[in-house]
């Protein structure tokens, strides 16, 4: 016998207080386990400046070429190689374990070295020679995945659900897109604002002007997001004063120049959209 | 000294591979292959990941270790491979090879330095000491991030940015739930959501099980 719905109310109500309970006093379990928490740890290493340096002969080993994957390491590598740009200290690393590298490499034919300790010839390897395999990154579908029977099951069971839902409430009413929503979170997550050159464990420290315009930025969301209203998600509008202390924060994070005078495009554009609905 | 003007380099080599030398997964695919069916095209793509990923491990900590010298790159990146080819057939978890070659490395260079320091007269201060708890992360942390990342896209749509911002650029609930104009307990649920579907991603596992178990 499912109870009366003010006792779900109840319940989840004391479900909320205990969760924010468990968040005061750090009560909450653990998600993952010592080993994968761990491992989710280093592998945020690579993107994480504070890294940089410890890195540098990883670094120094991975030549353009062998970043094939090179959509999943691009924004890690294009973060790098602005901090590279940027800083005298990180460029020197950089040299010094390239010049080791050299002079490890000069006196080696490592081809020749591959041939005699693993009894394969080079002949055997021809460029393009893998294009057929299976684990060729062309053939779409060889990436690893678990096993989710069940839950393919329950989600091909959300996804009729979810559509016949949008059915009727596209014959209810009209759906009008929200291109303030979108920028606001294309603006929010760009690197330069919220990461770029803040280290993990610098992040308690971070440089005054790339903390002035995060705090600026995410003000203006903060306005944003309390001015949005809407019915059901369709006929969005927004509270005018609300958008008017948003563009403010704005123009303030716009204002921040040299060194950091790096302006993502997402702002400038998120800025020009909340000036044209105020018009 | 004399340099070579034309370099046989890794690149030379790791070029003929189809897909990078962090990409794990693949070459666990490829091993399985292997196992599996004893495809010569197979052994060749498993050997040739290996060396290629042997001759990177040990290339990396000479770089970082000026004292060690080009010969003695040579000989360990042998000796090692050899050692790989020959333990590998009692492999019980053929889809953590790439992770299994990882442990082979670091448990050779942890050798070689302890020999070097018996065979080399130092001073205290200048015998290098191996932080157990790194992990070898300065030879895998490329190789991690693309297990990370693969991970996060294999995550339903409206979990992925949230697992982005939560494990890639390790921001808070409450800064995660103003950036996507969500409440906290929203984030906290999607989050719960990504961990599980974490605990279930073979090639973290594989990670979390033979490199980070302690």
């Amino acid at each position: 016998m499912r109870p009366p719905r003010a006792y779900s109310f109840l319940f989840r109500t004391i479900e909320r207080a205990l969760e924010r309970v468990s968040d005061l006093f750090n009560l909450r379990p653990s998600l993952l386990d010592e080993s994968l928490s761990e491992t989710l740890a280093q592998s945020r290493r690579y993107i994480d400046p504070d890294s940089d340096l410890a890195l540098m002969p990883l670094r120094a080993s991975i030549h353009d070429d062998q970043t094939r994957d090179k959509d999943v390491l691009k924004t890690a590598e294009d973060r790098f190689r602005q901090r590279l740009e940027r800083d005298p200290v990180r460029l020197e690393a950089w040299f010094s374990a390239h010049a080791h590298r050299f002079e490890l490499e000069s006196k080696t034919d490592v081809v020749a070295h591959f041939e005699v300790v693993t009894g394969h010839s080079i002949r055997d390897f021809d460029v393009g020679r893998f294009e057929d395999h299976p684990t060729h990154r062309n053939h779409i579908g060889r990436t690893h995945s678990p096993d989710r029977g069940p839950l393919r099951r329950s989600r091909e069971s959300s996804l009729v659900l979810a559509t016949v839902m949008a059915a009727c409430l596209l014959i209810l009413g009209s759906y009008e897109s929200d291109p303030l929503r979108e920028l606001s979170g294309m603006a929010a997550s760009s690197e330069s604002i919220l990461f770029g050159s803040l280290g993990e464990r610098t992040r308690g420290h971070t440089d005054m002007d790339m903390a002035y315009r995060r705090a600026e930025v995410l003000q203006a969301l903060d306005h944003i997001n309390e001015a949005r209203t809407s019915i059901l998600g369709f006929h969005t509008g927004y509270d005018p004063s609300l958008l008017q202390a948003a563009a403010v924060h704005l123009e303030r994070a716009l204002a921040v120049g040299p060194p950091h005078g790096i302006i993502p495009s997402d702002l400038v554009r998120l800025h020009q959209e909340v000036r044209r609905l105020l018009e | 000294m004399s340099y070579k003007t034309d370099l046989s380099t890794l690149e030379t080599l790791a070029a003929r591979l189809p897909f990078s030398i962090d990409e794990s997964h693949r070459v666990n695919e490829a091993f399985v292959a292997y196992m599996c069916h004893d495809r010569i095209e197979d052994k060749r793509l498993v050997d040739l990941w290996t060396y290629c990923y042997v001759r990177r491990y040990f290339l990396i900590k000479f770089i970082r270790e000026a004292r060690y010298q080009a010969s003695e790159l040579d000989q360990i990146v042998e000796k090692a491979y050899r050692k790989v080819e020959h333990a590998r057939p009692g492999i019980i978890h053929h889809d953590r090879y790439a992770q299994w070659v990882s442990v082979v490395c670091r448990n050779m260079y942890v050798n070689f330095v302890a020999r070097r320091r018996a065979l080399v007269t130092l001073p205290p201060e200048e015998i290098p000491e191996l932080a157990p708890e790194e992990r070898d992360a300065d030879v895998n942390a490329a190789a991690l991030h693309t297990s990370l990342i693969h991970a996060i896209e294999s995550l339903p749509p409206f979990l992925r940015s949230t697992a982005r911002m939560r494990f890639v650029e390790n921001l808070s609930n409450e800064e995660i739930a103003r950036i996507i104009g969500k409440r906290s307990g929203t984030v906290r649920a999607y989050v719960h959501k990504i961990c599980k579907r974490f605990r279930e991603d073979r090639q973290l596992c594989a990670w979390a099980d033979r490199v980070y178990r302690r």
